[in-house]
């Protein structure tokens, strides 16, 4: 395990050793910072560029690294594995990218906290924290560990851009669960919480487990359809209708894996927007080309559709060549009936919300806990 | 007594008369019943040319004459140019029938020298007909061919245009895209700076703002979008933000757009629509404002900054 994650780590280092000369900044007067974040899965490392005059949700993401050591199973080589992972990433951000030490931010996700407080497993954090600080050698380090509530606010900061911040209601589709939130009070310290105990994996589960013999993409479409009819069906109608946010919300910004690859298959022009506007009867036409046409989701048919277009062709090929290895044609499908589920709630005859595809979302509760925290 | 000879050589006659009759019926019955039968079991619809050499028995080489030649199938298939075909075919069943009456009652060697001339004859007939066979099926052959290309380059069309569609970032397709209904005029752009008076100068300006005017008295509609593209000297697009772009589908294919105007409308009145793009720095040149409503080009203007 050791030895595996040294040759990562040497990996990595050279990877970054050639990233930091190649960082292309996006603002005239900006700084570079770090978020290191400790989820359930794994650490993650975030360079983001932020400017200085730049209002918050205006980050530009310049590097991404991480490492899978499945911190919550709560057992010594995950433990030490997870320890290895924070440390090497402090060090490659302190010393490959010279960022200082009071640039660089470590946190403690929501997911972690949530596991560790239902199996009574607490002290390991604390355990990690206290570790993490010798290693460093640095006993101020702040490293917070944050909760559900503060999670969602910090996506929703990060991500919305602040004229849009109290009239957007942001949903982020996992793999295992919906959740987000919006602002209702006008003042960011109130946030609804919407959280729906379903996502594109748990769709799919449930979808696979009708399959019986018959395993062709039209009975999965049938099965899935007879899925997402029932449970999760009930569950949106009901969270969104007790979040209140069709009357409160002029736009519906969905983030997560299914939104990223929905709209890098559907708006391969837009490959370098972070996020791209769509509508309800887009990705109900996308999902019924999942089932009916799947092929010319391939690299070669949209690189091929986006041809007159200035843009850089490559970098389109190999991002969805990315998206198709992410999600299969089924996952895809279970992804973007979930996604459907959701719009519909918020699809009216009279009153159109303005639907948003956010595919940094990953990186968004992290630059807002940086932005949040700079100059503290 | 006269009367009794006349009778009785009347009845004779009569009854002479029938035998001949009956015995030339029977004959082309049994001519008619025995040729029919020697064609279908000798003749199994062969398709090779089979040309009978002189000196072989006349009865075989008319047989053989007889095999290269179904004449069902050339009936059927030369249906472009029966009348022509028909006549022809009458012909050879005309000299055919000859044939077969001198073969099955020649005499001697002269009717025998006439039937192999006749079946010479034939036999050129055959190949006429052959040949006009085979010209009729290459010319369906060829037909059918075009007709093939034809309704491949037809559906080889219709998935590209389906194709372009399930890509389209907008759901409908180019042919359903409603035509324009406003006209625009009065397209005023200018650079402009939150700080000071920039009066156009890309320097000193830290955003484009730009104003036009809508009519039209056709409709009255919520919620008419109109997408403005704004290109910067370089010929790339300027936009504020990523919330505030997108693209668009247009005859020419997909383009974006730096914003999109959403806006309520009263027919026949002359709205003034505004739009601003903040940037991040202007560079000097000339800035083309394009305004379009459902992907068709409705509006321009131009801007010079120094």
């Amino acid at each position: 395990m050791s030895r595996l994650l040294f040759f990562f780590l040497l990996l990595l280092n050279t990877a970054l050793s050639f990233a930091q000369s190649s960082f292309k900044l996006k603002y005239k007067n900006s700084a570079v910072y770090a978020g290191i974040d400790i989820g359930s899965k794994g650490v993650k490392l975030s360079v983001l560029e932020i400017g200085k005059n730049q209002k918050t949700g205006s980050f530009n993401v310049l590097q991404e690294s991480s490492v899978n050591t499945d911190f919550i199973n709560f057992t010594d080589p995950s433990f030490h594995a997870t320890l290895n992972g924070l440390c090497s990433l402090y060090t490659v951000a302190s010393k490959q990218y010279q960022i200082p030490s009071s640039q660089i931010f470590t946190v403690i996700s929501s997911g972690v906290k949530m596991q560790a407080e239902k199996e009574d497993k607490k002290n390991w954090i604390r355990l990690l924290i206290d570790s993490f600080k010798i290693r460093i050698a640095d006993p101020s380090r702040k490293v917070e560990v944050i909760d559900v509530l503060q999670e969602a606010r910090l996506s929703h900061l990060g991500i919305i851009p602040e004229a849009r911040r109290y009239n957007t209601f942001l949903i982020d589709i996992g793999s295992g669960n919906t959740k987000g939130g919006y602002f209702p009070n006008g003042n960011t310290r109130d946030l609804k919480l919407f959280q729906v105990n379903w996502g594109t994996k748990t769709v799919a589960n449930a979808t696979e487990k009708r399959m019986d013999e018959d395993k062709s993409i039209s009975n999965y479409n049938r099965q899935l359809y007879r899925v997402l009819a029932g449970e999760p069906n009930a569950e949106i109608i009901y969270a969104v209708n007790v979040s209140g946010a069709y009357n409160m919300s002029d736009n519906i910004a969905v983030s997560g894996g299914i939104a990223w690859s929905v709209a890098t298959l559907l708006y391969p022009e837009l490959m370098d927007n972070v996020v791209v506007p769509v509508t309800y009867a887009d990705v109900v036409k996308f999902s019924e080309n999942l089932v009916t046409h799947f092929s010319s989701y391939s690299d070669t048919a949209i690189v091929r559709s986006v041809g007159a277009l200035d843009i850089d062709k490559n970098l389109v090929a190999s991002e969805v060549k990315r998206v198709n290895q992410v999600f299969d044609q089924k996952a895809l499908m279970s992804g973007t009936g979930l996604l459907l589920r959701i719009m519909r709630q918020f699809e009216g005859i009279y009153e159109k919300k303005q639907f948003y595809l956010v595919k940094n979302g990953q990186v968004g509760w992290i630059s807002a806990y940086v932005d949040q925290n700079i100059g503290k | 007594m006269r009367y009794k000879k006349l009778s009785l050589l009347l009845v004779i006659s009569l009854v002479f008369f029938l035998v001949v009759s009956l015995f030339l019926i029977c004959t082309w019955f049994y001519y008619y019943f025995y040729d029919s039968k020697k064609e279908t079991v000798q003749v199994p619809g062969v398709k090779t040319s089979v040309a009978p050499k002189s000196t072989e028995p006349i009865p075989k080489m008319y047989t053989a004459s007889m095999g290269t030649f179904d004449s069902t199938e050339t009936a059927e298939k030369g249906d472009s140019l029966q009348a022509d075909f028909n006549s022809k075919l009458n012909e050879f069943y005309k000299l055919r029938n000859e044939v077969t009456s001198m073969v099955h009652n020649s005499t001697g060697p002269k009717d025998l020298e006439l039937a192999r001339q006749k079946i010479g004859s034939l036999q050129e007939k055959i190949e006429a007909l052959r040949s006009r066979t085979v010209k009729i099926e290459y010319e369906n052959k060829r037909l059918n061919a075009l007709l093939l290309q034809l309704s491949n380059e037809l559906k080889g069309q219709q998935p590209t245009v389906r194709h372009k569609s399930v890509n389209l970032p907008r759901a409908a397709p180019v042919e359903n895209i409603p035509a324009p209904v406003f006209t625009i005029s009065d397209v005023n752009i200018n650079a402009v700076s939150d700080k000071e008076p920039s009066d156009n100068d890309a320097e000193k300006s830290g955003k484009i703002e730009g104003s036009f005017t809508v009519r039209n008295n056709v409709s009255q509609e919520h919620g008419n979008e109109l997408m403005v593209v704004v290109l910067q000297p370089d010929g790339k697009l300027l936009h504020s933000s990523d919330w505030e772009s997108g693209s668009f589908e247009t005859s020419e294919g997909k383009k974006l757009y730096s914003t999109r105007i959403v806006f309520d409308y009263n027919k026949g009145e002359a709205k003034k629509l505004s739009f601003f793009i903040v940037a991040d720095e202007l560079s000097k040149g000339e800035y083309v404002v394009q305004i379009y409503q459902h992907g068709v080009l409705v509006g321009k203007g131009s801007k010079t900054l120094f």
